[in-house]
């Protein structure tokens, strides 16, 4: 099941923050993992536990196969990351994101398998830092970094720098039970951030805070980021993911699906989410899993227009069958900024019939945040079966700044929409971000550090004479 | 020697995670690191107050003040014994977050214990000091600190196997408390080895903590170095201890993970 995804994207479609990807081969792997297994003993009764701690001292290895019943949670994880790489790992609950980046952090050795790591790594696990109720914040950094090897003076650095990043003021020195909860978040996330490694491994700890404090923390990251130390990043939330990450490992059950371009392996981890939300209100719900018939994870030729793209789940009443942008059957192309962005569709109804159509575009920059969606009010339709339906959909002028967009393309089922917020009940079909927008802005205005959006210049009317 | 590769080369991290744990240990006290010299005076005068005082315990060949002297001499180090093994049954439950890093495993239970064994420093200056008041102190005073190491080397070898115990038994923590006692009975500090019958005299050597009461008595109150044979076992169970604990906690690593 594991395949590697070409990293077609270049590397200017990647929110950077540091330098460009490390090309494979050039340096030594710091991180190389081959093989790697882990199963967790699971013990009917504490004798069991008792044995398989005496098995481990007399052969010197521990299989909970020998004792107890045990389940997997790595299946044959191979892991190879240079110096400077940036991984994401993602995947639901209970797939093994965790146990991997515990592998790698301490004394945890795999079942099978080898590990091998060139370098010091830091780990920001949870709970690697948990304040002493009684200590203060002050006490309790110095505690933390008294584990570490620092300098007096560097010590002194690092306290004060913390004591900035907090902005705790008088209670940086009072007994931390005194501190509200996003206090001793910030605390914490600031005393574990303070010293980096060669190798940081970070698991779900960027969480809680207000926008100033999520920004804030952010910025603290991209910048440990930037020191070219080799990130290995947990989380659930794929805009991390692919701000910190340029490639990204999706686990499921224990195994790698995908490895490859952050962008990418999340967009099919989306996809695949999306299949799972169709067939269960549990995300988490193991049953459901990467079948055979999901083993394209989505990817679909248009029969009419030939390009592959990712089909997410709807209805099937209607589905699109082909589609040219600007009259070309791309997925990837280039637009000028205020020209007409022109989309021929043609759709296909198995049992034929009329329909009131409405078609969204959904404008997504390479963070993954929606910049825009376009649509239209309805379009009736009449349908014959099995015969392509042609559509055209016109957006006169392109308003989206410079930038790197992605497009999904959805048809809802207008009838429906009345009296449902359901939209299993109303997706005919979707094409998740499927299609890749390069927009150069025609009369570049310099402006410093603009992020991709849209910019609608009739808006606002000028006038010399008031 | 390799077991104790990493007490050498990484011995000033020993140290501060020794800091650690002492400081953490009294925070949010109102006497603080003061415990430290208050504990052992309090359980010294108290012991003084009932045996000396009260019952008014005549031992055999003893005054009344080389008597108190006796029980001190005993239970500075019995004590330090005590808290190493109450500390180290919960060392890997409480430390967890260490193992998730570069931190030497076997340092854990090691510094617990070490820790433990700070209120000899005061007790022992409390011992000295009753000696010089109340007998007739000696050079022998001078192998005290080898007495105590030795001591501690056999409580850090037992709370590597009690701290393993403690993730995989949790009764051990309470069983623990009980043994101590039941130790303390056997041990000779309320009396002397002289005054236990001859026939279950040769019991006593299967008590380890006994020889290191033992020679602390010779020293402090005979003047004079323990008998050979008391030596010799006691030396060798000391060292024994802390390189068999030492190799099994760092053979168990591999499943020490699995079951926290």
């Amino acid at each position: 099941m594991s395949r590697a995804l070409d990293t077609d994207a270049p590397a200017s479609t990647l929110h950077r923050v540091g330098h460009d990807v490390v090309p494979e081969g050039k340096t030594a792997p710091v991180i190389c993992i081959e093989g790697v297994s882990k199963l967790y003993p699971v013990f009917d009764n504490a004798w069991q536990g008792v044995r398989y701690l005496a098995r481990a001292v007399c052969h010197g290895r521990a299989d909970p196969r020998d004792i107890a019943g045990s389940v997997p949670a790595l299946q044959d994880i191979n892991l190879s990351m240079v110096r400077g790489e940036r991984v994401g790992i993602i995947g639901r609950n209970g797939a093994g994101k965790s146990t991997l980046l515990k592998l790698l952090a301490g004394t945890f050795p795999p079942t099978t398998g080898t590990l091998h790591v060139d370098g010091e790594i830091y780990s920001l696990l949870p709970g690697s830092v948990s304040l002493s109720q009684e200590l203060s914040t002050l006490e309790n950094a110095r505690q933390h970094l008294s584990m570490l090897s620092l300098s007096p003076n560097e010590l002194d650095r690092v306290i004060t720098e913390i004591r900035d990043f907090t902005e705790l003021g008088d209670y940086f020195t009072q007994p931390a039970k005194n501190l509200s909860l996003g206090m001793r978040v910030r605390a914490e996330f600031a005393i574990a951030t303070a010293h980096m490694a060669d190798i940081v491994i970070i698991d779900e700890v960027l969480g809680a805070g207000d926008i100033y404090w999520e920004e804030k923390i952010a910025r603290r990251m991209e910048h440990l980021c930037s020191c070219g130390t080799t990130l290995l990043l947990v989380s659930h939330s794929l805009s991390q993911v692919t701000r910190y990450c340029e490639r990204a490992i999706w686990i499921e059950r224990g195994r790698t699906v995908l490895d490859g371009n952050a962008i990418e392996v999340s967009k099919r981890y989306e996809g695949f989410l999306e299949r799972l939300s169709w067939h269960t209100d549990d995300l988490d719900d193991k049953t459901v899993s990467i079948s055979e018939s999901a083993a394209d994870l989505g990817d679909e030729q248009l029969p009419d227009s030939g390009q592959v793209v990712t089909r997410w789940p709807g209805r099937g009443d209607v589905k699109v069958s082909g589609v040219w942008i600007n009259g070309a059957a791309e997925t990837r192309l280039s637009v000028t900024h205020g020209q007409p962005l022109v989309f021929r569709l043609t759709l296909r109804a198995e049992r034929g019939g009329d329909f009131r159509l409405r078609y969204l575009f959904t404008f997504w920059d390479t963070l993954g945040r929606r910049v825009a969606v376009l649509e239209n009010d309805v379009d009736a339709v009449h349908i014959e079966p099995s015969v392509s339906h042609e559509v055209g959909v016109t957006c006169p002028q392109l308003v989206l700044v410079s930038g790197s967009y992605h497009i999904t393309l959805t048809i809802t089922d207008t009838d429906k929409a009345l009296g449902t917020v359901a939209e299993g009940a109303i997706r005919l079909d979707a094409l998740y971000k499927s299609f890749h927008l390069d927009v150069i802005d025609r009369a570049p205005v310099s402006m410093p550090g603009q992020r991709p959006g849209y910019r609608i210049p009739t808006i606002l009317e000028i006038s010399d004479h008031v | 020697m390799t077991l104790l590769s990493n007490f050498i080369s990484h011995r000033r991290l020993l140290l501060r995670s020794i800091k650690v744990e002492i400081h953490a240990h009294h925070a949010g006290t109102i006497l603080g690191l003061s415990w430290i010299v208050v504990g052992p005076f309090l359980l010294l005068a108290l012991y003084s107050l009932i045996y000396a005082v009260i019952f008014k315990v005549k031992m055999p060949g003893l005054s009344q003040s080389e008597y108190i002297l006796n029980v001190f001499s005993g239970l500075v180090l019995f004590l330090a014994f005590a808290q190493a093994m109450g500390a180290t049954t919960s060392a890997l439950s409480r430390d967890r977050k260490l193992l998730f890093s570069n931190y030497p495993p076997e340092f854990i239970p090691a510094k617990a214990a070490i820790a433990a064994y700070l209120i000899v420093l005061p007790g022992s200056a409390f011992v000295i000091a009753g000696d010089v008041l109340l007998s007739t102190p000696s050079w022998h005073l001078l192998l005290l600190p080898v007495v105590a190491l030795l001591q501690l080397c056999f409580s850090v070898g037992l709370g590597c196997l009690l701290s393993l115990l403690g993730i995989v038994m949790r009764d051990i923590t309470f069983l623990i408390q009980y043994i101590v006692i039941a130790l303390m009975i056997v041990t000779p500090i309320a009396y002397t080895p002289d005054s236990v019958p001859a026939r279950v005299k040769p019991l006593l050597y299967l008590n380890p903590i006994y020889y290191h009461v033992s020679a602390n008595q010779h020293l402090i109150l005979l003047n004079e170095l323990p008998p050979m044979i008391e030596i010799v076992l006691g030396t060798s169970i000391s060292i024994t201890m802390l390189l068999v604990g030492i190799w099994v906690f760092r053979r168990a690593r591999v499943a020490m993970m699995d079951l926290l």
